[in-house]
């Protein structure tokens, strides 16, 4: 076992049981599934990670370059699953995740047996025939809102993005709140989220999955659900009474009994 | 202070005011937040509070200011972006509490509006981001980068090339060291023997002179298999295009015709391969080997399958330079029959040069080292996985657009 793979990435396993492996989204940490995975500890073994930059992960191990597009988040999914030697695993990825998880299946479709994704979109961007949802100007307006709750911060910013020094007394100043992270890691990961454009990926996917779409959320509409539904090879879709982007917070137990359902349904080929 | 007091405070505060539920619809608002959107207090109650953010706002409040609340049970000092009736923009300092009223959660919201600090705080941001926009468009740092970047590729690449050359150097060491010496020793010791017989050229002294000259043959094949593989060098060249679907269904086709017992063959090439540059002889000679192999291989009380498969995938471009990732597009071909298959710890000893796992089929050994070196002289990698009785795997994977 790699355990200074299982540190960088902050892994926590509970339970015993065939492996479910929760990944957490844009913004905050794998905190967002506390009221979640305990329904899936009795029965499976849950394993718990931040991506590099999130939560508690290594800050230090983070690499502009590596995380300057979706693969090297994908790159940490699959380093995880390695690290603890596991195949076929149920992946449940929120927001962001569900994409990450799919480009981590499609280079190691063996590591998994099916993928969950709440709340997903393959582009968030409106693109010629496509509605994602979102203007590039919305998106700028986003970086704005983020760049203003980090202004508290603006002093140890500086010219951070020509490189990363070393900044423990940072640190400290962020544990504050499980949402904190570093503002360059941060901006960097809302950047990539917002502007990825997934869709020639999907036809590729071969492992089965299930689209979680909560009703009225503004992050990933109905309407992106469907795309992935009618784009995806496999895909199942279900539509949540939950609103919102969260719905592993504002409806957990929906959100629980849907993910159940799915994996006691047979697989589809 | 009284009730009726506090009620007019609330109302008449020009910060925002509300609650909402986990649903994130309105439970209760003041009057600051029906003028901002322009609807009486009534007609919100039940829906979204979506309607008083931008779709920014909506963004950060979902990802950020909702997930803190309900996990924190509270929110401090959050910028967050809402929007009045015309769409316009209104920047506020937000404020939450989380608590359980009447067997249900409330979360509430205070904003106050602070659109001049925020023109200050833009300025402020704005400041920042040209100091580091000038560091960032340096151009002379600009160019130095992506000079360091190129040198960095080359880098690798020669690392790579190095790590091979070495290899190879050692594993040629070994084979004259070893392979072309024992054969060497063996023709001495059978001259000495013959030079002890009185009448050296006696009948019975005939099978030893036969056998020193099987010997010698099969070291002028093993001296002509090495000269071929040290003759895979050919980093003068440049690639060119190759058309990889045709090439395999020649490479095969001629595999099929060199062996006596692949006429039943089943392949399973995969169509639409992407065409690649590289040398197309040399890539020619991988698949040939590798089809080769799996013939040689096969078991003899089944049919032999053997399927291509290829697809593209992102990987990182760097494999020798460290801590350096650039994730580009590779072609992973994969190899499968369904031979006899050899024991996983085998896996790298196949690659090895005159390494033969199987001692009774009679080959050299070079096939898969020369495969080996063709995917290095084209920056690529060949791994194998087997199981006895289960067939083997090859995987290649070659960076495209290079």
């Amino acid at each position: 076992m790699n355990t200074s793979i299982l540190q960088r990435n902050n892994v926590r396993i509970l339970g015993e049981g065939p492996p479910i492996v929760f990944a957490h989204g844009f913004g905050c940490d794998q905190t967002m599934w506390r009221f979640v995975y305990p329904a899936f500890s009795k029965h499976y073994q849950v394993v718990l990670f931040d991506y590099v930059g999130a939560g508690g992960s290594d800050v230090t191990a983070y690499n502009l370059q590596r995380y300057s597009t979706l693969d090297g988040y994908a790159q940490d999914i699959l380093d995880v699953l390695e690290a603890l030697n596991l195949r076929e695993v149920v992946f449940v990825g929120h927001s962001v995740s569900g994409m990450t998880g799919m480009l981590a299946s499609l280079k190691r479709p063996d590591r998994f047996s099916r993928i969950i994704m709440v709340g997903p979109s393959p582009c968030y961007l409106n693109k010629p025939g496509y509605e994602g949802g979102f203007d590039d100007s919305d998106i700028t307006d986003l970086l704005e809102t983020m760049d203003a709750n980090y202004m508290g911060w603006a002093n140890y910013m500086g010219p951070a993005v020509m490189g990363r020094p070393d900044r423990p007394e940072l640190n400290e100043e962020l544990t504050n709140s499980f949402c904190s992270t570093d503002p360059v890691i941060a901006r960097q990961f809302a950047e990539i989220t917002f502007r990825s454009d997934n869709r020639a990926d999907l036809s590729r996917m071969n492992t089965p999955s299930l689209i979680l779409q909560c009703q009225s959320d503004i992050v990933a509409p109905l309407s992106v659900g469907e795309y992935l539904r009618d784009n995806m090879p496999l895909s199942t879709l279900r539509v949540m009474d939950a609103t919102g982007h969260c719905p592993h917070l504002s409806s957990p137990d929906e959100t629980i009994t849907l993910i159940q359902e799915y994996l006691r349904s047979p697989p589809i080929n | 202070m009284s009730e009726m007091q506090t009620e007019g405070y609330i109302q008449r505060t020009p910060w925002l005011l509300f609650s909402f539920d986990d649903q994130s619809n309105f439970l209760s608002l003041n009057k600051a937040v029906s003028d901002l959107i322009g609807e009486p207090e009534s007609a919100l109650i039940g829906t979204s509070m979506a309607s008083i953010l931008t779709k920014a706002g909506q963004i950060f409040f979902q990802t950020h200011f909702f997930p803190i609340i309900k996990i924190d049970g509270k929110v401090d000092e959050v910028f967050l972006l809402l929007r009045n009736s015309g769409g316009e923009p209104l920047p506020v300092l937000a404020y939450g509490i989380r608590f359980e009223h009447n067997g249900s959660w409330v979360n509430e919201c205070y904003c106050a509006p602070i659109p001049q600090r925020r023109k200050f705080e833009q300025e402020l941001i704005q400041a920042r981001k040209d100091a580091e926009d000038v560091l960032r468009q340096n151009k002379a740092l600009n160019e130095a980068k992506q000079a360091l970047e190129d040198n960095r590729a080359e880098l690798d690449r020669r690392i790579q090339q190095l790590e091979r050359a070495n290899n190879e150097l050692g594993q040629i060491a070994k084979v004259v060291s070893h392979d072309l010496r024992e054969p060497i020793r063996k023709i001495a010791i059978l001259t000495d023997f013959i030079r002890s017989n009185p009448e050296p050229f006696a009948e019975e002294n005939r099978p030893m002179f036969d056998q020193i000259n099987r010997i010698c043959q099969s070291i002028s094949r093993l001296i002509t298999g090495l000269r071929d593989f040290i003759a895979l060098d050919t980093t003068a060249q440049a690639f060119a295009p190759v058309q990889l679907e045709t090439l395999i269904r020649n490479a095969a086709l001629e595999a099929t015709e060199t062996n006596l017992f692949a006429t039943d063959t089943d392949w399973l090439l995969a169509s639409h391969v992407p065409d690649v540059l590289g040398y197309a002889p040399q890539l020619h000679l991988l698949f040939y080997h590798l089809f080769d192999n799996a013939i040689r291989f096969r078991r003899t009380d089944v049919p032999l399958r053997v399927q291509l498969t290829a697809e593209v995938i992102k990987e990182n471009k760097f494999v020798a330079v460290e801590e350096t990732y650039q994730y580009t597009d590779h072609l992973r071909i994969r190899v499968r029959d369904n031979g006899k298959g050899f024991p996983a710890r085998y896996r790298s000893d196949v690659f090895l040069l005159l390494k033969r796992l199987d001692k009774t089929t009679p080959t050299l050994g070079l096939g898969l080292a020369i495969c080996r070196k063709i995917m290095g002289n084209h920056y690529g990698t060949i791994t194998a996985d087997s199981q006895p009785g289960e067939g083997t795997t090859f995987t290649i994977l070659l960076p495209l657009g290079t």
